[in-house]
């Protein structure tokens, strides 16, 4: 159990209180005694002073006595009357002091005996020397009662004297005890109380400390608290950091789950496309023989309009046949008019009966009339299907139109990919054969293999252009987005900055009427991106190279501007080929030909088109025109 | 045979150039005299320097499908030498191209003596050299 030092004082303080009062109350009992003791002292000695005062009044009485008896003088009556009241007062003094002492009462109350006989005794003599003269006194105490008296009074006295002697004496002792005692116990409570008064302070002080430790720590602990306080909150801030940062890590693990399903996704897809290119090689082997047969199936043709010439011939002579046929003919056309002669009386007759059809024809033509008005808004309503039916036509028109042109372009393009294709395979098998069929030495085989590496590096190139650009020809369906022309410039800038800087480039931009353009963002940056990488690489040689977009809002059209200082394009030459794949006006330049045709494709793919003004050594102009 | 015969190859594929001539050389032996140009402007210039001083018979192959300056034009740059210059030199066109119109306008060209398909083989240089032999 635990007790509170404050609480332990408070006991300490109680049980000191009360031993204090204990001694107080023992040095106080004491105190008494000795008062007590100091009084009976007294008293025994006033007793011994009174006794020998009445013993020393008896005598004097006896003394005043017989001088006036003697003189009969009355002077000495006066001290006599004196003596005798002063000795009856002592007696009462001495009855009061001894009033616990039976003993000694009853010694006084014969001393007051004795007294008041000597008394009476002095009267009667005195009463005698004043009647009958001094002989009759002299009879008259010739029984020395007098003295008798005296001398008892002296005894009585005597005993009383002594045996207070006796008590004083014992009284004295008890005192002297009692003082020895009171002063012992004095010494006792002096020094318990110095002890107590030490005690006291030491405890008092030693809580005084303790308090004012407590006092120090409290004030530590409240400063530790505080820092605690600080310290938790702290940690929580950590634990919300954590929290936070554990949520971005899952979020991030989730993320690269998704990236790692999607690689695979993406590896499935490429080993598809692998196939793919696998198959249309082979379809294009295949296209290749299917050429080779088509040839020879017109020469077959050719042979067969030969036989079909030969078949008009005998036409020829089959109609001659046909006319000797007519002539007879004609006969039977002669017999057949007298016939006719026939028929027309029998039309007489039919007349007749058409007049009479003929009513019955108007009666009809009422109800055609009715039936003509119901036609009349039929035909309107089918003219106004065939406006209908005309517009849907002029529609269809315009498809056949863009697919003929769609299919033209198709052409071209799968022609340009053949040509591409042909001109590395064409290599290959060249020095195939010439690697496998002829002597040649070390050094030329090790040139032709390389040739033949390069070759299908290049197969494989234009391969991997093909199926990038299909990608853009089938992937329209991509989600659109709102692109800012700025961000993406500032984007492209960033991601081109070294070319830009090492090539003393600069890239103005300024769209001011518009800014945004809600389409496919991965075209349009690989559009922005072509254009001006375009201009850095056919910049002028030791000139400041400037590159400057605009954007205008025209109607409902999105015009922008792309142009440059650079080398510029003879387009009264080249004009028809610059979209074209493959095709190329700067051989000195590294390129392949493809960046203009891929613009030209995204830009249609986009719902835009694209066209451009160039001037050779003074620059080029590429215009966009989106519809919104 | 006749080593006299130069040959200049105008194709602006190196690895092309490279495979003719091993091919010429393996038919007309390692002295065979022949040419190449990656640049016509660079062949155009040479025949301009080299003829008709040349008293080579000489056979010239040019590729159609080339940057800058096509087979084509080439050929329309060539019509202005002068005939004596033409009368040295055959011109064969050599393409990857399959199409007909190609090989119809080659074919219409009066300075063009033959249109031959990439890959070129050694019986065709063999049927070249024959053709130039008999004329």
């Amino acid at each position: 159990m635990i007790i509170s030092v404050r609480y332990k004082l408070f006991i300490f303080s109680i049980i000191i209180l009360g031993i204090n009062v204990a001694l107080g109350y023992a040095v106080y009992n004491s105190d008494r005694k000795l008062l007590d003791s100091e009084q009976w002292l007294q008293h025994s000695e006033q007793v011994i002073i009174q006794s020998s005062n009445v013993r020393a009044l008896g005598r004097e009485m006896q003394i005043t006595s017989r001088d006036f008896l003697i003189t009969d003088d009355s002077v000495f009556l006066e001290p006599l009357n004196h003596s005798q009241k002063a000795a009856f007062g002592y007696i009462v003094l001495l009855r009061q002091l001894t009033r616990d002492n039976p003993a000694q009462q009853k010694l006084t109350d014969s001393l007051d005996l004795y007294m008041h006989k000597l008394v009476n005794y002095s009267a009667k003599t005195i009463e005698l020397r004043g009647k009958q003269g001094i002989a009759s006194v002299i009879a008259y105490t010739g029984d020395k009662n007098r003295k008798r008296y005296t001398e008892r009074i002296n005894q009585i006295a005597n005993a009383i004297q002594l045996q207070e002697d006796i008590l004083y004496k014992q009284r004295k002792q008890i005192n002297t005890r009692n003082e020895a005692a009171f002063s012992r116990f004095s010494l006792i409570v002096f020094m318990l109380m110095a002890g107590f008064t030490i005690l006291l302070v030491i405890v008092a002080g030693k809580y005084l400390y303790q308090a004012k430790e407590k006092r120090k720590r409290a004030a530590e602990l409240a400063v530790a608290n505080r820092e605690l306080m600080f310290q938790n909150k702290e940690k929580e801030n950590r634990a919300a950091e954590l929290a936070v940062a554990n949520r971005e890590l899952l979020f991030q693990n989730q993320e690269k789950g998704r990236r790692a399903a999607e690689l695979v996704v993406a590896n499935d897809e490429l080993l598809f496309q692998n196939q793919e290119k696998g198959n249309r090689a082979a379809e294009l082997i295949v296209a290749n023989k299917e050429l080779l047969f088509q040839n020879g199936e017109k020469g077959k043709r050719a042979a067969e309009l030969i036989i079909a010439n030969k078949e008009l011939q005998f036409q020829n002579t089959e109609k001659e046949k046909r006319a000797e046929e007519l002539l007879i003919a004609n006969n039977e056309l002669l017999f057949q008019n007298e016939e006719k002669e026939k028929r027309a009386w029998e039309l007489l007759i039919a007349n007749k009966e058409l007049l009479f059809q003929n009513e019955e024809k108007e009666k009809r033509a009422a109800e055609l009339t009715i039936a003509n008005q119901e036609l009349v808004f039929q035909n309107n309503e089918k003219e106004k299907r065939a406006a209908e039916l005309k517009l849907a036509d002029e529609e269809r028109l315009k498809m056949v139109h863009e697919l003929l042109q769609r299919n033209r372009e198709l052409e071209q393009f799968a022609y340009i990919v053949s040509h591409n294709l042909r001109a590395p395979v064409a290599n290959i098998i060249g020095a195939s054969t010439a690697l496998s069929e002829m002597g040649l030495s070390a050094e030329e085989k090790a040139i032709l293999r390389q040739g033949i590496s390069a070759s299908a590096i290049k197969v494989d190139d234009v391969i991997h252009d093909l199926n990038h650009i299909l990608q853009i020809k089938s992937k329209i369906n991509e989600t659109k987005e709102i692109v800012t022309f700025s961000g993406l410039v500032d984007d492209i800038k960033a991601s081109i900055a070294r070319l830009v800087d090492q090539n003393d480039v600069e890239i103005k931009y300024d769209f001011p009427e518009i800014n945004e353009f809600f389409t496919i963002k991965p075209y349009l940056y690989s559009i922005f991106l072509n254009l001006i990488s375009n201009s850095v690489k056919y910049r002028r040689p030791g000139n400041h190279c400037v590159i400057e977009i605009v954007s205008h809002l025209l109607n409902d059209k999105i015009e922008l501007t792309f142009s440059d200082n650079g080398l510029g394009i003879d387009l009264d030459k080249k004009g028809g080929q610059v979209f074209g794949l493959y095709k190329r006006f700067h051989p000195h330049i590294e390129g392949k030909g493809i960046g203009l045709f891929m613009v030209k494709t995204q830009v249609e793919a986009l719902g835009g088109n694209i066209s451009l003004t160039s001037e050779e050594n003074v620059g080029t102009e590429f215009k966009i025109e989106f519809g919104i | 045979m006749n080593t006299d015969v130069r040959f200049i190859l105008v194709d602006d594929d190196e690895i092309h150039n490279i495979l003719h001539d091993i091919i010429i050389k393996s038919i007309l032996g390692k002295g065979a005299d022949i040419e190449t140009f990656t640049e016509p402007e660079k062949g155009l210039e040479f025949i301009q320097k080299n003829y008709p001083e040349s008293s080579d018979r000489t056979v010239l192959l040019l590729d159609l499908d080339m940057p800058k300056i096509s087979g084509w034009e080439f050929l329309a740059r060539y019509d202005e030498f002068s005939d004596e210059i033409k009368m040295q030199i055959s011109i064969y066109v050599l393409s990857i191209s399959l199409d007909r119109r190609d090989s119809n306008k080659a074919g219409h060209n009066k300075n063009v003596r033959g249109f031959i398909s990439k890959p070129l083989t050694a019986k065709m240089i063999l049927s070249i050299a024959g053709n130039e032999f008999e004329n």
